[in-house]
């Protein structure tokens, strides 16, 4: 047989259905295929690969092979509190992880009681920001990127301020706007997307004390979006993406000057790329007569479907950069 | 050209960049310097074992290297493609001690391209067998006891097909 290092590079070849197979052949092929099997562990109850879990938390050894970890729980199916605890068991021993997406039960965040990842830099889960949460933040120093609190209830209190020491790094936020407010000032994120709540003018001056320009912004807001824009000119003037549902409604007679708010309020962004409103993407070119990369907005918008051939290029490249990050 | 010396002392005198292929022998000939008439020692690889690795050189020269930063098994690769192009399938179809051989002179003289091809070979042919043709095609000698074995298919059933 060859040599482990490159029975190693073999193995990255190999499904996880295979190498559990070489796995029971002999002792070296085991420890090779058993590294690579336990690298990138995804499981979920429609796959029934769920077992995992008692091994992972029966052996610490194994355990530590783990570098992302994603488990997708169905809703129809609630597991119970034991598996539960064989799931806190089982991440409690991987101490080198760097990823971990969990798809669960919400109320379920005190798995994660005294579980420390240092080298984790993305976090999913669908956990509100409690105390459980706020803690294990304290004990993610490398973290980048953050999912959490996906679609928080309106009448939730606040969620309670994060330790100032937690989480220094972290670029990229996913969630509520109301854990946008409690993790996002002091520290330097990058990308806001707030998949719940409303983006208020209070919530964008909160969210505006990150301590990096925030660069990319997603959000459903129920103000004003022309005097909103220019709140965000403002204070977020590193804005080079910016999507924003509006459940705001205008008087139609007006739409027209409408438009031109909006394309006055972007007019004001001096790095703005794209712009997109309730769906709609927001047509602009390059200004021609500066180096700099600003560019002029449009206040017709509906231009754009007469002649849609430059506009039309620059929504494709858009929604392709939206998606990327 | 320049000179390669194998384990079982013959010579092979090659043009530069396709000896270049072999990023061990590139840094060889960065320290050693242009003008040198020394014949380059390759004592891990034997004459037949070079005699294909610089077939499968001289077939890819000209291409572009691997960038030194995008190797290694980092945790986001995870490549499970297995395609081979068909002229190396065609190239690497030799019988297993040669791809054995191949594989540790890639590894030894660092030609990326073609450890990989090795690697994905070997992986090919361990794909959808079972432990037992497994063992019999690598003749793989189990030194698990039956309790071994029995917990190891426990602890890995999981990701098996079902």
């Amino acid at each position: 047989m060859l040599p482990l290092e490159l029975m190693d590079a073999v193995c990255e070849n190999l499904a996880p259905a295979d190498l559990a197979r070489l796995s029971y052949t002999c002792s070296s092929a085991h420890q090779a295929a058993q590294r690579q099997l336990y690298r990138h562990v995804s499981i979920s109850s429609s796959r029934r690969n769920m077992s995992v879990v008692l091994t992972l938390a029966r052996r610490r050894q194994i355990a530590h092979y783990v570098r992302t970890f994603s488990i997708e729980l169905d809703s129809h199916s609630t597991p119970f509190r034991p598996f539960y605890l064989q799931l806190s068991c089982a991440l409690s021993g991987m101490t080198e992880l760097t990823s971990l997406h969990l798809s669960a039960d919400p109320t379920a965040s005190w798995i994660l009681e005294g579980i420390a990842f240092p080298r984790m830099v993305h976090f999913a889960c669908p956990f509100p920001v409690d105390s459980h949460v706020s803690n294990f933040l304290k004990r993610t120093p490398a973290l980048l990127e953050l999912e959490v609190d996906p679609t928080s209830c309106r009448n939730e209190p606040p969620a309670p301020v994060l330790a100032s020491s937690s989480v220094p790094l972290l670029r990229q936020f996913v969630g509520s706007s109301r854990a946008a407010q409690a993790i996002i000032p002091s520290r330097p994120v990058q990308s806001v997307q707030l998949t719940a709540g409303d983006l208020t003018e209070e919530v964008a001056t909160c969210l505006s004390d990150s301590t990096a320009g925030i660069a990319i912004l997603s959000a459903r807001t129920s103000s004003a979006p022309a005097a909103l824009l220019q709140l965000l000119s403002q204070k977020m003037q590193c804005l080079v993406h910016v999507r924003l549902l509006a459940t705001y409604t205008y008087p139609e007679a007006h739409y027209i000057t409408f438009y031109e708010h909006i394309a006055g309020a972007l007019n004001a962004f001096p790095y703005l790329q794209t712009f997109e409103l309730s769906g709609m993407h927001w047509g602009s070119e390059e200004r021609k007569d500066s180096s700099d990369r600003q560019r002029v907005w449009q206040s017709q918008p509906m231009k754009s479907e007469s002649n849609p051939t430059p506009e039309s290029l620059d929504v494709d490249s858009y929604s392709d950069l939206f998606y990327a990050y | 050209m320049i000179v390669l010396k194998t384990s079982d002392n013959e010579t092979f005198t090659v043009e530069r960049d396709v000896a270049e292929r072999s990023v061990l022998i590139k840094n060889m000939l960065d320290d050693i310097g242009e003008n040198s008439e020394q014949a380059i020692p390759l004592p891990n690889v034997n004459s037949s074992v070079l005699k294909k690795v610089l077939e499968y050189c001289e077939h890819h020269r000209g291409e572009p290297l691997p960038a030194a930063d995008a190797d290694t098994s980092q945790d986001d690769t995870r490549k499970r493609t297995t395609d081979i192009s068909e002229w190396d399938q065609k190239f690497i179809t030799v019988d297993q001690e040669m791809l054995f051989e191949i594989i540790l002179a890639a590894n030894y003289l660092d030609i990326k391209s073609l450890l990989d091809v090795g690697c994905k070979t070997v992986a090919n042919m361990i794909k959808g067998k079972t432990p037992e043709e497994i063992r019999k095609l690598f003749n793989i000698v189990n030194d698990f006891t039956p309790e071994e074995e029995a917990q190891i298919k426990k602890e890995n059933e999981w990701a098996e097909d079902r």
